[in-house]
């Protein structure tokens, strides 16, 4: 017992001085080694020769470092000891190896980081809850009709304050103008900034359960349009009040006019919808000015009552709706619709992430094959060590330990790489921004899928490193003389290999063809025509305050001039403005009525109020009729364009000179124009034009439009000055090229494309370096095999069909079974690209092109070696 | 290796060492040059082998080591029986009786009645 302690305390001894007990264990076996080889050279050796023998005589070189190993396994304190020296010989190990060491590392990285990266988007973007407190209460409102009953329309101020007084459902309803930020300008100490402004109504912020840092929210007596008072965000109280505590009370001047700030927000508040807002303004919603039934333009925001759900609240707001249809029939074209506000945020981007998803997981997929596939061979090749050592009597159990450490090792390693990937790999998703994922702010690190990633590569790697080892170690039972050749457990585990490859082609296919699909769709929407012309286009906003611009005369006056001034630039082709740009999806949708056969009849229309040339400057083409023209005044007969898809739904091909009724006149239809595209997916929707000086009671923000011959650049620089000598207190906001805006459109597919594509190159390099590995295993198998062939006269021809018949063989097998996959998996795909046939035999056969290419270089290289095999060396090889 | 030696019988090899050092402390490499010496080679002990043997006899307190002097003025490691070790090699050499008793009981039998 004594001595037991005793032992136990000297081996705990030993092991904190382990750099000694190293140091004595390496004099030791040098002595030995040393004795042996002055024996042998007094047999008569040479000194190399004499020392090989000695080494041979030993066990080997590897037998050297096994036993070393195998005396270290003896120490006491085991498994901490075990663990250390585990720990320093699986690195050893991995150096030693430096291809197997690096395919496997790269292959883990790209695995487990493509992985990691995604889901932590999905998780964030799809699976968390929005970042309010009880967030599935809330809800969007959104007016529908039944030519488009997933519509995601405005509402009228009038309804909203209708639903807000009768409906009970709701514990905070709001409303936000067209939840599209507006610009404000701030005159500030070096000329006029713009900031970012949302008119919000009261219990915006209850509706969030955001409450302010300092000061209070609005009220509904301040839903007016005479009520200055503005809540700064975090950002704006710090850079505009320099974080001044007594700011509550201070005063702005926004667009010419005193706003008192009354509130400051908190820095952990954000609207997800809206996004980047510098401060918040009152919404007016009280009937009269513009506020009309027919006006829509409002977004509602809402929280539902505890244990009240979607359906109860949307049977309440249908009853409102029956009411106010009777009340107002030329209305009755619309109804409401309340919707879950995760779900709308996350609309159309939860496809293509899971799609992602899928595709990251099969690249995992193939990246634990391919470490499968690694390990299997190696485990082929260290057989020799393994059975020498278990042959001087290493406990079965030290080895497995000891190769689960290896694998481990290697896990670790390729986790911290793909770490790395998958940080990048995060970053280039945030970085695509807002324009292709919703609550990209949010997007944070997900460390479970990473451990996840690591825990089932080091399973791959330990089921197939060890596994074979122990099968092995099973089989010897102490002897060594068969494992030299080792080619009966051989043969079954290169069809294991060859399985394990033709896996990986069928996944590579799999993600290949769907980047084809994805690829195709984003090319067809980029052919696609959106009913203009984007080429030389460039755009900017200006904002004419209603202080300084109280009335339509002034504002038409400011427009006509600018207008003029930028036609005289040099390189100018066309100007004009619009309040609503192309592309930029569905906006200010107006109803459009008319008197029909039976009496009162419409729909509702996108409408676009424009000023100067602005169809000339986007070339959209006149079809019938005239455009705009000079003729146009304020007191003139109000004037109508109708777009080609309004005019044929409303009339026929009898639309010119038709009156219809819109924003509150009545109007003549003096042209016909052709379809302009709002949405990137092509969506053109009726559309009609007004002419700004008919219309310039309201104040709009007009977006300047212009087709130049010069660059942008030159011909910004030029509009500035022009803005600045006309008004020293307006700013030339947001410029932008009209391809910039189409580019921003498509993110989200260039997005999906983009990532599908690297998976599907990340994929074909796995197979093909599988491929490659098994075959050249397969090689160096039977290199005596070969020599013997060529000896008795096989030519190279007969060889190389021998090695590459058989890469040909499993690359065909993975081709027919990806194939079907991918059938499969076309479904899924057509829901998330545009519109392409999915099932498309040109991608197919690129597929197999690609697939077919890599596979060859993969083949030829080890059936190349095959044939150069010489037949002597070969032999003389046993 | 030439293989027309047999490998030293799995479970022996303590045996051996115990017996070897019951003359005087060793050293490994003098251990490896008695064991093939005395044996006339034909058990080809794998040196390797040796040293884990060694090891795992000092953990167990059969036999400790101390580093000396060797004949040619070389520092070495010599290992020594302990007390419990001398109890041990007579047990395993009394294991071992019994065993090869057995085993030459079997080669001598002839067949018979069963």
């Amino acid at each position: 017992m004594i001595r037991r302690v005793a032992a136990a305390i000297e081996a705990r001894w030993r092991a904190l001085r382990g750099g000694r007990f190293e140091a004595d264990m390496d004099e030791e076996i040098r002595f030995h080694l040393e004795h042996a080889t002055q024996r042998n050279i007094e047999r008569g050796m040479d000194p190399d020769g004499a020392r090989r023998a000695a080494v041979r005589e030993f066990g080997g070189f590897d037998s050297v470092e096994g036993t070393k190993e195998d005396v270290r396994g003896q120490t006491g304190v085991r498994f901490f000891v075990d663990a250390r020296r585990d720990l320093r010989h699986a690195v050893r190990a991995a150096r030693r190896s430096p291809g197997f060491t690096v395919v496997a590392i790269v292959t883990l990285a790209l695995g487990i980081g493509a992985n990691t990266a995604v889901f932590s988007a999905i998780d964030s973007v799809l699976l968390s809850p929005l970042p309010y407190d009880d967030s599935d209460r809330l809800v969007r409102l959104f007016s529908v009709w039944e030519g488009d009953p997933e519509g995601r329309g405005v509402l009228s101020a009038l309804d909203f304050v209708d639903f807000r007084e009768q409906v009970d459902a709701f514990e905070t309803l709001a409303g936000v103008y067209t939840y599209e930020e507006q610009g404000v300008d701030l005159m500030g100490p070096d000329g006029p900034v713009r900031l970012r402004a949302l008119p919000i109504g009261a219990g915006y912020f209850e509706t969030y359960r955001a409450t302010p840092l300092l000061g209070r929210t609005f009220e509904r007596a301040e839903e007016r349009g005479d009520a200055l008072v503005t809540i700064l965000s975090h950002r704006a109280w710090r850079d505009l009040t320099d974080s001044d505590p007594g700011a509550i009370g201070g005063s702005l001047t926004l667009d010419g006019r005193p706003f008192t700030i009354v509130g400051v927000m908190r820095p952990t508040f954000t609207d997800v919808v809206a996004g980047d807002v510098d401060l918040w303004i009152p919404q007016n919603l009280q009937e009269g000015g513009f506020n009309s039934r027919a006006n829509m333009y409002l977004a509602a925001i809402g929280r539902l009552e505890p244990r009240v759900d979607i359906a109860q609240a949307q049977a309440e707001i249908d009853l409102v709706t029956a009411r106010l249809h009777e009340e107002f029939p030329e209305e009755a074209w619309r109804t409401t619709r309340v919707v879950s506000m995760h779900e709308d945020v996350v609309r159309g981007s939860s496809t293509m992430l899971y799609v992602l998803l899928g595709a990251s997981g099969l690249v995992l997929l193939i990246a634990c094959v391919n470490l499968a596939n690694l390990a299997l061979a190696r485990g082929t090749a260290r057989q020799g060590e393994l059975a020498v050592r278990l042959a001087l009597g290493s406990g079965r159990g030290r080895l497995v330990r000891q190769l689960s450490t290896e694998a481990l090792v290697l896990a670790a390693m390729g986790g911290a790489v793909g770490l790395a990937v998958a940080s990048l790999g995060l970053r280039a998703l945030i970085a695509t921004g807002p324009e292709s994922l919703p609550r990209a702010e949010e997007i944070g690190f997900d460390g479970s899928l990473l451990l996840f990633g690591l825990v089932v590569s080091a399973l791959t790697a330990l089921a197939f490193g060890v596994a074979p080892a122990l099968g092995l170690t099973r089989g010897l039972s102490g002897s060594m003389g068969q494992e030299a050749r080792g080619l009966d457990g051989g043969r079954g585990r290169a069809r294991l290999r060859s399985a394990l490859v033709g896996a990986q082609i069928a996944l590579a296919v799999m993600l290949l063809f769907g980047a084809g699909v994805l690829m195709r769709g984003f090319v067809e929407l980029q052919r696609l025509d959106p009913g203009f012309d984007p080429t030389a286009v460039t755009t900017f906003e200006v904002n004419l305050p209603e202080t300084r611009y109280a009335d339509a005369v002034s504002r038409i006056a400011f427009h006509r001039e600018f207008h003029d001034r930028l036609e005289a630039l040099p390189g100018v082709q066309a100007v004009g403005a619009t309040q609503w740009l192309p592309l930029a999806g569905a906006g200010y949708q107006w109803g459009l009525r008319w008197d029909g056969e039976g009496g009162d009849t419409g729909f509702s229309v996108q409408v676009r109020i424009v000023e100067g040339d602005y169809l000339g400057a986007l070339g959209v083409p006149v079809v019938e009729g005239r455009t705009f023209g000079p003729d146009e005044t304020p007191d003139s007969e109000p004037v109508i364009l109708l777009s080609e898809s309004a005019a044929r739904q409303a009339f026929g091909d009898a639309a010119l000179n038709r009156l219809v009724r819109v924003g509150g006149r009545e109007a003549r239809v003096v042209g016909i124009v052709g379809d302009v595209a709002h949405a990137s997916t092509g969506e053109s929707g009726p559309t009609a034009y007004l002419p700004h000086i008919q219309f310039a009671d309201r104040s709009w923000d007009l977006t300047v439009v212009a087709s130049t011959a010069s660059g942008p650049a030159a011909f910004l620089s030029g509009a500035r000055s022009e803005l600045a000598s006309m008004d020293g207190q307006l700013v030339l906001y947001r410029p932008r090229t009209m391809e910039d805006i189409a580019a921003t459109q498509i993110a989200r597919e260039r997005f999906a494309f983009t990532l599908m594509g690297v998976f599907a190159v990340v994929a074909l390099a796995l197979a093909a370096i599988g491929l490659y590995g098994v075959l050249s295993y397969v090689v160096s198998q039977r290199v005596r095999e070969m020599g013997v062939r060529m000896a008795l006269g096989a030519r190279s021809s007969q060889i190389l069909r021998l090695v590459a018949g058989r890469g040909a063989f499993v690359v065909a097998v993975g081709i027919v079974v990806g194939f079907i996959g991918a059938l499969a998996f076309a479904r899924t795909l057509a829901s998330i690209t545009f519109d392409v046939d999915v099932t498309h035999w040109p991608t197919f056969f690129g597929v197999v092109v690609v697939i077919g290419a890599a596979s060859a270089l993969a083949v030829a290289l080890p059936a190349r070696r095959a044939t150069r095999v010489d037949p002597m060396e070969a032999l003389r090889l046993e | 290796m030439s293989r027309d030696k047999s490998d030293v019988l799995l479970g022996t090899l303590d045996l051996l060492v115990l017996k070897l050092l019951e003359h005087g402390p060793m050293h490994g490499w003098g251990l490896a040059v008695q064991l093939e010496s005395v044996t006339d080679g034909v058990f080809q002990v794998n040196q390797g082998s040796l040293y884990p043997a060694l090891q795992r006899l000092q953990r167990k307190g059969k036999v400790r080591s101390r580093w000396g002097t060797s004949e040619n003025a070389r520092r070495a490691r010599y290992y020594e029986l302990t007390g419990s070790g001398v109890e041990q090699l007579a047990t395993e050499i009394e294991n071992w009786a019994r065993t090869s008793g057995a085993v030459n009981r079997v080669i001598a039998f002839e067949g018979g009645a069963t």
